[in-house]
Order: C-alpha cells, then sequence, then structure tokens
C-alpha cells in the first residue's frame, strides 16, 4: 500500500531531527513538521556548555542549525512553519496527518516529538505584559533591559543560565524562587551566585506583574512571613518549568497526570506504528544529550515495526 | 542578502513602510536572537507568497534604535503589521504554525482592501 511518506516526525527540535537522520540514512521517506523555529526549545539558549563533544560550549541557534543541516543531508523534507493538527489512523494502519494548511498527508509511521512549552506565571499582568517586559526568552529580549534592574522567576537550570546571561544587561536581577535554594546543576548555582548583581529572593512568589503598557515591578510575597514586597523592575523572565505540547494525541496515546506521553524503552506507545520520544514524554531526565538519544530510538524502532509490517 | 524580504532602517522607514500603497509587514529581529533568525525562512516564504500583494521587511533592532522604541518593541521576534501609515496588528514571539499564522496576518488586511 502507497503513503506519501514512510514516517513523518511531528516537531523539528534536537529530538525530531536526530530521528530524521537515522531514518533518512535507513532511506525511509521522511517528513519532518516543526510549526515554529527548528531546534524547538534549545534555539533559545545562548549556550550550550554540556552537550559532550562541545567543550567550548555552542550557541543554541548554531546548535539546531547543526542539526537541521544533518537532518537536510540524508533527505528528509523539512516543514518549517508547517504543524501537524490532526492525526487518525485507520484499521490498515495508515496515518493521516491534517497539516495546519489545510491539506493533510499519509503515512507509515509517526514520531511525536513536539516537545513542550514553557509554563506560564498565572499571576495578574502575565499575558497583558507579555512582550513589553514579560519574556521568556533572555537571549531574545535581554539587550532590551541595559542597565536596569530585572526579575528572573525560577529555581532550576533554565533559571540560574538565563539569569547569568542577563547579568551583562541588566544593573540588577532579583531572582525570585519558591524554595531556599536552587535546583540546578552545582556549577551554575555557583556561578549564578558570584554575580554581585544577583540578587536571590529565597521563599518567595510572585503575585503581580503590574504595568501599563510596561512592566514597571512585581509584588513578591514571602511564603512564610506573607510579606509583600515591590520590587520595581523592568522586566521579568520567567522559567518555571514546561508543559508538554500533548494536545494533539490525548486521545490516542496514554499520558500521564502531567500530560506527558507515556512510551516504553523502545520509545513504543501503545499504538502501533505511533512513536514518541524527548520533551514530550515521561523520561527520567531532559537534558539534550538525553532526548537526542530518545530521537535516535524512535527512529530506529520505526525502521524495525516498518521492516516487520511489510505489505 | 533575502530575494523577498528587503531591510528597513530608520532613515528610510518612512519611505518604505509608511508611505507604501500595500500593507507592510515588519519583521523586528537581531543577530544574537536565535528564535529570529530561525523564523527568517518562514518569513522569506510568506514574502514570496505575497509578493506583488504585501511588502515584508526586516528591521535590525542592533543597527536601529528609533523605531523599536516608537513602537514600544520590547522582545522579538515581533511582527507588525502596518497599512497607510498606521499600525494595525502585531503578533510578539513566534507564533505557532507560523507560516499559516503570518498569513492570515496579511490575509485579514488584503480582504479589508477588496471590501473598500
Amino acid at each position: 500500500m502507497s503513503t506519501d511518506y514512510d514516517v513523518i516526525i511531528i516537531g523539528g527540535g534536537p529530538t525530531g531531527l536526530a530521528s530524521a537522520v537515522y531514518t533518512g540514512r535507513s532511506l525511509l521517506k521522511t517528513l519532518v513538521l516543526e510549526r515554529q523555529v527548528p531546534g524547538g526549545q534549545i534555539a533559545l539558549s545562548a549556550a550550550i556548555d554540556n552537550y559532550p563533544g562541545f567543550a567550548d560550549g555552542i550557541s543554541g541557534y548554531e546548535f539546531a542549525e547543526a542539526f537541521l543541516k544533518h537532518a537536510r543531508r540524508f533527505g528528509a523534507e523539512i516543514r518549517i512553519g508547517v504543524g501537524a493538527t490532526s492525526i487518525e489512523r485507520n484499521d490498515d494502519g495508515v496515518f493521516t496527518v491534517g497539516l495546519s494548511n489545510n491539506t493533510a498527508v499519509t503515512t507509515k509511521a509517526v514520531i511525536l516529538a513536539m516537545g513542550r512549552h514553557p509554563r506560564k506565571l498565572e499571576v495578574p499582568g502575565y499575558e497583558k505584559l507579555f512582550g513589553n517586559g514579560v519574556s521568556v526568552c533572555a537571549t531574545c529580549d535581554g539587550a532590551f533591559f541595559r542597565n536596569v534592574p530585572v526579575a528572573v522567576v525560577g529555581g532550576g537550570n533554565s533559571a540560574v543560565e538565563e539569569g547569568h546571561f542577563l547579568t551583562r544587561y541588566a544593573s540588577e536581577i532579583y531572582s525570585i524562587h519558591r524554595r531556599d535554594s536552587f535546583t540546578a546543576q552545582k556549577i551554575l548555582i555557583e556561578e549564578y551566585l558570584q554575580e554581585p548583581k544577583v540578587l536571590p529572593v529565597w521563599n518567595s512568589v510572585v503575585e503581580e506583574i503590574y504595568g501599563d503598557k510596561e512592566v514597571d515591578g512585581i509584588r513578591v510575597r514571602h511564603l512564610m512571613t506573607d510579606r509583600v514586597v515591590e520590587y520595581p523592575v523592568k522586566a521579568v523572565f520567567v522559567f518555571i518549568g514546561w508543559i508538554p505540547n500533548s494536545e494533539l494525541v490525548k486521545e490516542l496515546v496514554d499520558l500521564d497526570d502531567q500530560g506527558r506521553v507515556i512510551v516504553n524503552e523502545l520509545m513504543e506507545t501503545k499504538v502501533p506504528g505511533l512513536f514518541a520520544a524527548g520533551d514530550l514524554c515521561v523520561r527520567p531526565i531532559y537534558q539534550l544529550a538525553n532526548v537526542v538519544a530518545d530521537g535516535v530510538q524512535a527512529a530506529v524502532s520505526v525502521e524495525r515495526y516498518l521492516e516487520n509490517n511489510k505489505h | 542578502m533575502s530575494e523577498f524580504v528587503a531591510e528597513v532602517t530608520d532613515t528610510n522607514w518612512e519611505n518604505e513602510v509608511l508611505k507604501s500603497d500595500k500593507p507592510v509587514l515588519v519583521d523586528f529581529w537581531a543577530a544574537w536572537c536565535g528564535p529570529c533568525r530561525m523564523l527568517a525562512p518562514t518569513v522569506e516564504s510568506v514574502a514570496e507568497k505575497y509578493q506583488g500583494q504585501a511588502k515584508i521587511v526586516k528591521l535590525n533592532v542592533d543597527e536601529n534604535v528609533e523605531s523599536p522604541a516608537k513602537y514600544g518593541i520590547r522582545g522579538i521576534p515581533t511582527l507588525v503589521l502596518f497599512q497607510n501609515g498606521q499600525e494595525v496588528d502585531r503578533h510578539v514571539g513566534v507564533p505557532a504554525n507560523a507560516k499559516e499564522a503570518i498569513s492570515q496576518m496579511i490575509e485579514r488586511r488584503l480582504a479589508e482592501r477588496k471590501l473598500a
């Protein structure tokens, strides 16, 4: 039976692009759909220092470009700015994927690599002032806030890393975290807290981001005393976690209570021919090196599946 | 240099953007913004699609400080659509289903013009 593609990879971040290298090398006709930017979340990162093999570090943009180039080298068709809006599987095992340009394509196998997006801060002012001082991308927006005080919200790797990046621009960085210590990699915490511009605000949460057309400040509540303090910051960079992009497949596959796709070691979902990998899934760890490995495993699983299901 | 997307500057802003007889979509970007650079191919392909109907240009916010300040650009990428010298639409960040979303921004303006 003939389909438009052998495999469709939904998501063009490092996971999906790694899959595409392998499916391409297996001579499978591959389509990658990337609805925003290739490289996904890593394209936002200023510097990647922990991906083995890059001792001098590499920017998120360069990393994304490298993966894109590699996927293209082995023949993957990569549609940028185009997303999947629906997936259906018929009884013959053929998947029909609806696209955002109102067309549809068929395939024998699908790799879900949609990743995740930044969690929003559910406080007044976040939505209203998004893009006017509220940001989730330090490399995109840091330069607009030279020599002014800013806030960073969060306590993990992203908050600490991006907060550190902002020290080249901002005059002060109020680093707001609801716990009493960061959960980031130790070396990152050390570098961050050594910076005189960084002023940690522990055990605290942002209650409100205020300002008319742009951010003028935030109200922060200390969780133990309930005391509320105002910080006159001109920007708020939010790094408080991620939401998996699993909307598309919530009826098709099993999700955990956080909305992450459940997969086995071979990146199989409960649906034959439908595989999932990377940030989208339940994984013990979410590091570049791991999600890239997931992408490779998913591709190999696709190849095996197609071999075993030849019509 | 891109084929379908011209660079505008503070200097030629008035002529290229405000005085254009077609809708003008301005892509505010900078070299240090990864997502901005990654969005470029999508903006390019939309520009090609609407050649002759709408004008798509980009402004480097590193090299031009007046226009970003004038239009309150404090986050990039930001896409601002102008018609008859006025801002009529704006999107901050990379939209999901970017090609369709950006096309729709232009389609809405073209539809209005047809009614007028």
